[in-house]
């Protein structure tokens, strides 16, 4: 039940992209076709998952046994690069179609502030590693449903007729906006 | 073989660079970070519980969101006790001192830190917010319109916020009226 | 000389990183909630950017291209640790308001993007002054957007009422949509001020 708990809060009552704002960057660049934004989705989920457990356990195997706690960030950080880095090698053995669909957008996902953010939520509220991997997890699928209805509703946007001076970024994000108020909605789901 | 090895190395240097830079601005800042905490923390203390001679200070461990337990004494007395407790807001925990009278009823609050928003939560800091709770019998009810006797008026827009501090000062009160008697006993360890 | 004022040029208003090149966004959004955090983050990003910049221009020939990002990320990382914990120690209430986004700068892609493009190609001093540059481009802009969210969504600025009593504050604005609607509104202006000009 706990668990539950934990993954709603992730996934939608603090929803990492409309509430938190961790994630806006591959939101806003990432969304323009449904495809690439569900690709975009699936290796984030992947990779947030993953983070979550090997930083938890950096943290407490390492990190606080030495008492080396305020190195939090850096070690974070070099656990995602190289996360990253080898998801990619693996991908590109594995799956080249994957691979290639993917492109520029896996290197990207270091600098998603949701992946190093994650992390460090799961070590401010001193989740367990079971806690810590479900946080992950959901807020990456949360990120994943928010990024593929923002996809959605952009391709539609794309054959409408917009202001001019509204092209482009600010349509997105005033788009954004609504969807923020919308997910508004989820904040008395848990009590 | 030999150059992701050569590689390794450069980055193994700069990291270690690093970490020892970091290593000494840790060792710098870590006793002034410690001393600033205790500082707020020991002013708030002695403005919920004024009068008061001496603070026993002990760590709790076995309640989920308190940390510590001020207790005080006026010669053999108790004179009540500072519960710090971390009550969940809307945008993380909220680091609250409360106050609890040897009769039972609330001391006030004090706010140490928080992560709410500006302008809304974070209004949960403020004079009017806070007067509220001196006097007041737990269990505390949050009201949005007009609070009556055990109630107190939310915050406008962050009745979240709000819950959260009346649920931190419930949680204190519960665990004062546990262990009370034991404390009256001067038995706290 | 006048490349430096050129970078400072360039980092303020040619180049700005939140309107042109719409870098840094999660900050942007989360910590302009009021004008006194706004300038808070800028300033604490324009810190990382300087002394990320110098050094990493300062060691541009010793770094070997392949390892280079993972350098980086190390060197900007220890920066942002530096002043997470003078911040904690000296100005702990700003560290607490920044909370979750001063680590998170680490992610700015403002901070590694300017490492990539220009602090490992030019000279000490001008990466020094693009870092000045960008970061208080960036400061600006997230200034602009806090202050009219705080304004018109609490009736204050850093924290001192300004509109009228009878002023209803729109509190939508503080929260996260209200983020997105500024960010909007203010791009789109600049974009009717560039079409103008042109």
């Amino acid at each position: 039940m706990e668990l539950l708990l934990v993954f709603l809060g992730a996934a939608l009552v603090n929803n990492f992209v409309l509430t938190r704002f961790l994630g806006i960057c591959p939101f806003l660049g990432v969304s323009k076709k449904i495809e690439t934004a569900i690709g975009m989705g699936m290796a984030v989920t992947f990779v947030m998952g993953l983070a979550s457990m090997i930083s938890y356990i950096v943290y407490e195997f390492i990190l606080q046994p030495l008492h080396l706690e305020y190195l939090y960030t850096v070690a974070f950080i070099l656990v995602i690069a190289s996360l990253v880095q080898f998801v990619e090698m693996v991908i590109q053995k594995t799956s080249p179609s994957l691979y290639s669909a993917l492109g520029v957008y896996l290197p990207l996902i270091t600098t998603n502030c949701a992946v190093l953010g994650v992390a460090i939520i799961n070590m401010q509220k001193s989740y367990t590693l079971i806690e810590s991997i479900v946080n992950g997890v959901g807020g990456a699928i949360g990120f994943t449903l928010v990024i593929v209805l923002f996809a959605g509703i952009r391709e539609r946007i794309e054959k409408n007729n917009i202001l001019p001076y509204l092209k482009g970024f600010p349509i997105a994000l005033i788009t954004a906006g609504f969807m923020a108020i919308a997910f508004l909605g989820f904040q008395n789901l848990i009590k | 073989m030999r150059e992701p090895l050569k590689l390794g190395a450069i980055l193994l240097v700069i990291t270690t660079i690093c970490a020892g830079l970091l290593g000494f601005i840790n060792n710098l800042t870590a006793p002034v970070i410690k001393l600033g905490r205790q500082e707020t923390q020991n002013q708030a203390v002695k403005k919920l519980l004024p009068d008061v001679e001496t603070v026993k200070e002990i760590e709790v461990t076995d309640q989920d969101k308190i940390t510590t337990a001020f207790i005080t004494y006026k010669g053999s007395d108790y004179t009540g006790s500072v519960i710090k407790v971390y009550p969940e807001g809307y945008g993380g925990s909220i680091e609250l001192l409360v106050g609890i009278l040897p009769e039972g009823k609330v001391a006030g609050i004090q706010v140490l830190s928080h992560q709410e928003t500006p302008g809304l939560g974070a209004n949960m800091d403020k004079e009017d917010f806070k007067e509220q709770f001196p006097g007041k019998q737990t269990p505390i009810v949050v009201n949005k319109m007009n609070p009556s006797e055990n109630e107190i008026m939310a915050i406008t827009g962050a009745t979240i916020t709000s819950k959260g501090v009346a649920d931190g000062v419930n949680l204190a009160a519960e665990y004062v009226q546990s262990h009370q008697e034991e404390w009256q006993k001067g038995d706290a360890q | 000389m006048k490349t430096l004022l050129e970078r400072l040029k360039a980092g303020i208003l040619i180049d700005n990183p939140t309107f042109m090149q719409v870098l840094g966004m999660c900050p942007t959004l989360a910590v302009t909630t009021s004008a006194q955090n706004a300038v808070g983050m800028g300033l604490a990003t324009t810190a990382v950017l300087i002394c990320s910049n110098t050094v990493i221009s300062l060691l541009r020939k010793c770094i070997p291209s392949k390892i280079r990002i993972p350098a980086f990320v190390v060197i900007i990382a220890s920066f942002v640790t530096m002043i997470d914990l003078l911040l904690q120690a000296y100005i702990p209430a700003l560290h607490a308001q920044l909370g979750l986004f001063l680590p998170l700068i680490v992610v700015n892609c403002l901070i590694l993007g300017r490492a990539e493009a220009y602090a490992s190609k030019n000279k000490v001093i001008p990466s020094l002054f693009d870092g000045l540059g960008m970061g208080l481009g960036f400061t600006l802009a997230l200034t602009t957007i806090g202050t009219v969210r705080e304004i018109l969504g609490a009736g204050s600025l850093f924290g001192i009422s300004v509109m009228p009593a009878t002023y209803e504050p729109a509190i939508i604005m503080i929260l996260a949509p209200g983020a997105f609607f500024t960010l909007a509104i203010l791009m789109a202006i600049l974009n009717a001020i560039r079409a103008r000009k042109h």
